[in-house]
């Protein structure tokens, strides 16, 4: 799959022309049909960029968004930099775990708290 | 008096009417409770409070608890409850947010990317790899609450926008928009950190 997103990438998103604003080219993307979509602008795509990231695309765009965020050449770097970046977020998630005495503590008080109801 | 500790509660009322055990569903995410009220107080000890505090009420409150919601988010739920609770207690009402300012979406568009910034540098961001962990979490201590939350929430504890928006009483269009700026200040503060520490060069410099 993803292999093949980047040989679309390769020879169909031919949408290099500096970035924002430019329509990515809807592509003579190899494969057969691809029920020829128009692409929508990259700025409409990269505005949605987060909401594909965090899988909430919906709407009637939904389609459109993730379709022109998987296949143009120019917004692959965009959508790699917000992947570095929140991969790096995820990855900190070292930040605190709670002590034994801790969890001793809350597991006493609730075996205790059954009593007092 | 305790019968057990560990990850069975051998009391009753561990398991609700619909069947749902509390040391199975809820007690496991006793350290995402706590890095949540970490980040919410910022002290070890009041999280520490309330992190018991969470779980008694959650105790209390598991016949309400219906198996299908997460029950993480459940308990991130009540958690921000009894801390807004108790910092209305002690009189510290001093972090009243302008929702309105924050959510215009002109404020938004108008802030400038690090992906901008660094296009030409590192165009596909690989200079996140470098940063150490502990920057990371200082960084996100840094963030103004109202980001810092959902940032936390979404990035570091999976929750979808419409568990977010449960947990911070908020609306999903809120959650977007302060997720969304709330990346780009905690990229600006990567992006120093990455120049100072030389990880990346600054665009156009040389």
């Amino acid at each position: 799959m993803a292999f093949f997103d980047s040989l679309k990438r390769l020879f169909g998103g031919t949408g290099r022309n500096g970035g924002s604003g430019g329509a990515a080219s809807s592509g003579s993307s190899g494969s057969s049909d691809e029920t020829a979509v128009a692409m929508i602008p990259c700025d409409e795509a990269s505005a949605r960029l987060f909401e594909y990231l965090d899988g909430e695309l919906e709407g009637v765009s939904e389609e459109e968004v993730r379709r022109h965020l998987e296949v143009c050449e120019a917004c692959y770097p965009r959508v790699q930099f917000e992947k570095h970046f929140m991969e790096a977020l995820r990855r900190s998630q070292n930040g605190g775990r709670v002590s034994e005495t801790l969890r001793g503590r809350v597991l006493q008080s609730l075996a205790q708290d059954e009593g007092l109801d | 008096m305790v019968k057990s500790l560990g990850n069975e509660l051998s009391v009753p009322g561990d398991r609700n009417a619909q069947g749902a055990s509390f040391s199975e569903e809820a007690v496991p995410h006793m350290d995402a409770v706590y890095r949540f009220a970490l980040r919410l107080s910022g002290s070890r000890d009041e999280a520490e409070d309330l992190v018991q505090d969470t779980y008694l009420r959650a105790f209390r409150a598991w016949e309400q608890y219906s198996p299908g919601t997460r029950c993480k988010s459940w308990l991130f739920t009540i958690c921000r409850n009894v801390f807004l609770r108790r910092r209305e207690r002690s009189q510290r009402h001093d972090a009243i947010l302008l929702e309105t300012a924050l959510d215009d979406p002109r404020a938004i568009s108008r802030e400038a990317s690090v992906f901008a910034a660094s296009k030409d540098e590192d165009p596909e961001g690989e200079f996140f790899r470098s940063i150490v962990d502990d920057q990371i979490f200082a960084a996100i201590e840094e963030l103004p609450e109202e980001y810092r939350l959902v940032v936390v929430l979404s990035d570091l504890e999976d929750l979808s926008y419409g568990e977010i928006a449960e947990v911070m009483e908020i609306p999903v269009g809120t959650v977007k928009s302060r997720l969304f700026r709330g990346r780009r200040q905690l990229q600006h503060r990567l992006y120093d950190y990455a120049l100072e520490m030389g990880f990346i060069s600054k665009g156009g410099d040389n």
